[in-house]
């Protein structure tokens, strides 16, 4: 086993025994069953599939959720180390230190694609063995939204994990992994709005789909929002979609592009860090 | 046994301004153990954590096995097994998973990976608590877990960084008798502020002082030389001004300590009889008065309290 994986692992043994991997699939299990069940109730009287539905609730439910899961989970991967001391050890191994960085990122985004996967495709196929609504279309887009759901958690790992490379202590990185999640999450979005009031809408057509680019949970909802027709119906954004700058491969490259720049970041700051 | 396993040449590291080693030259041979001494800030943990590569010099050059530690740092941490000062666990892992973590990203081939791991329990003598949480342990049994990991993929070259501190007795005299144990097989480098445990452990003896290799030999050879120049302890009640006592024919240097002084007397004039009569003829008051011999400790004493001096470097080395 190289390096990469013993150490992804490792990462993963640790989530396991720690429970992270149960707690965050039965937290995502539970308000995806949630979400289902009592946020699809009106399907009937809309004519959308229950699926595609449970797309739209469940887009803006990751926004929230996968952000804080992947962002606790990894803001201490590098200084969490540092601080008990087996960075020093493990550093002192054959490893380079990107192959640590790569190795705790990989084995984080295992441990979200579990949660991810086993969370929100539970709630899944109990509607698809209601034999309602589950037209090929719906699960394909239930799929993408599985998919880029873990892409997103991808990004806030990644992120969490530059974080981890900066900060001296844990205690500091877990304030900075909050104000990002804060920042993604809601205040990127209420400064686009404040933008649009203060400017009436006038700002211009062209800047402000690249403005959304800026935040992943943006790019995120409008993957998953825009990709398919029954969800672009079901959430009301078939007329926009039409005017969309970008197309949902745009935007899936755009999203990892969120992923790779913050992770070249912390290599190389981590690189650079004396210890 | 000349072959050479560890090998500094010319190693300097600043912090900023500070220059924390200053052009250090080491060698160590194989199956040797070689203690390194020097007291606390000296430059010990700052020269192990550059052999274990975890820090890059600013000058000069370092090789484990041949291996260039700069240039091949990969290759030249695989043969080098390193506790550093705090052990380092992972106190949710029980011990044989742990020393299987660390064999497995030592690249232990697969088939050697369980024999690998249990001789090193077994040389650490921790096959009694191969399957308790390192979290749950003593802090000896953490320590020779750390040890143990630094020996379990049989590497060329062992350093050790403060094995022994904060051990009581009973577990000190078997972590030692565990270094002794591993000479021989192992080329171990021993960094210690504690003097009887380099008597007990090591062959030969490098002594740090302010970022500079002081001394370089062996036991018998440091205890030889000390008996060419001697310490004094006094203390008075009514002490002079230093820079009275430095001007007295003999006196090499003047360093305080405790309560008095100590003073290196020079070859071949002895201060003592002046001092004496100083003491008397200008009512200093002379209340104790130690001539210090060739121990281990005062030849530390010696190499580590002398004053700064242009041609120190240039004397050390002679």
């Amino acid at each position: 086993m190289t390096p990469l994986l013993v150490i992804a692992d490792k990462e993963i043994r640790d989530a396991l025994r720690n429970r992270w991997v149960i707690s965050a699939t039965l937290l995502m299990a539970g308000l995806a069953f949630s979400l289902t069940f009592l946020g699809s109730a009106p399907t009937g009287d809309l004519g959308a599939s229950r699926l595609a539905v449970t797309v739209v609730s469940l887009s803006s439910l990751t926004i929230f959720l996968v952000p804080l899961i992947a962002l606790m989970l990894a803001h201490d991967a590098l200084v969490g180390e540092m601080e008990r001391g087996t960075l020093l050890l493990l550093l002192a191994y054959p490893v380079t230190r990107s192959q640590v960085v790569l190795g705790k990122f990989m084995g984080q985004i295992v441990v979200m694609a579990i949660a991810t996967v086993v969370g929100y495709g539970a709630a899944g196929l109990a509607v698809g063995l209601q034999g309602e609504g589950a037209d090929p279309q719906s699960w394909h887009a239930f799929g993408a939204l599985i998919a880029s759901a873990v892409l997103l958690g991808a990004v806030f790992i990644a992120l969490a994990h530059l974080v981890s490379a900066v900060a001296r202590e844990r205690g500091g990185a877990a304030g900075v992994a909050i104000g990002l999640w804060l920042l993604f999450v809601v205040l990127y979005d209420m400064g686009l709005l404040g933008i649009l009031v203060a400017t009436k809408g006038q700002i211009h057509e062209k800047i402000f789909p690249w403005l959304l680019l800026g935040n992943p949970t943006d790019i995120f909802r409008l993957y998953n929002l825009t990709a398919f027709e029954n969800t672009r119906t079901f959430s009301g954004l078939a007329g926009l979609s039409g005017q969309m700058e970008f197309s949902p491969t745009w935007l899936l490259s755009a999203l990892f592009a969120w992923v790779v720049v913050p992770l070249g970041a912390a290599m190389v700051v981590f690189k650079r860090r004396e210890l | 046994m000349t072959e050479t396993m560890i090998h500094l040449s010319g190693v300097s590291r600043s912090f900023g301004s500070v220059k924390a080693l200053d052009q250090i030259h080491l060698e160590v041979r194989r199956g040797e153990v070689m203690g390194f001494l020097g007291p606390n800030g000296a430059g010990k943990t700052t020269t192990m954590r550059i052999l274990a590569g975890l820090l890059a010099p600013t000058e000069g050059s370092v090789a484990v096995a041949g291996v260039d530690v700069l240039d091949h740092p990969v290759e030249a941490r695989a043969r080098i097994g390193f506790l550093p000062e705090n052990p380092p666990i992972y106190g949710e892992m029980t011990v044989y998973e742990y020393l299987g973590y660390l064999a497995t990203l030592r690249r232990v081939p697969g088939v050697g990976l369980k024999q690998a791991v249990e001789r090193a329990m077994e040389r650490c003598g921790l096959t009694s608590v191969r399957d308790r949480l390192l979290r749950n342990l003593s802090k000896g049994f953490k320590q020779r877990a750390g040890i143990a990991q630094a020996i379990v993929h049989s590497p060329d070259v062992v350093i050790l960084d403060e094995p022994t501190v904060g051990l009581d007795p009973i577990q000190i005299r078997e972590i030692r008798a565990l270094i002794r144990e591993l000479g021989g097989e192992h080329s171990v480098l021993l960094s210690t502020h504690i003097l009887p445990e380099v008597r007990m452990t090591c062959q030969r003896v490098a002594v740090i002082h302010q970022g500079r290799i002081v001394a370089d030999d062996t036991l018998d050879a440091l205890e030889s030389r000390a008996h060419g120049s001697t310490m004094y302890y006094l203390r008075w009640r009514q002490p002079p001004v230093i820079e009275t006592l430095r001007q007295i024919p003999g006196v090499g240097s003047v360093t305080p300590k405790e309560e008095g002084w100590l003073i290196r007397a020079e070859s071949p004039d002895d201060p003592l009889p002046e001092l004496v009569r100083l003491s008397a003829a200008e009512g200093w008051d002379l209340r104790e008065l130690t001539q210090a011999g060739g121990s281990l400790e005062e030849i530390f004493l010696q190499l580590t309290t002398r004053e700064e001096r242009p041609d120190e470097n240039e004397e050390s080395k002679a």
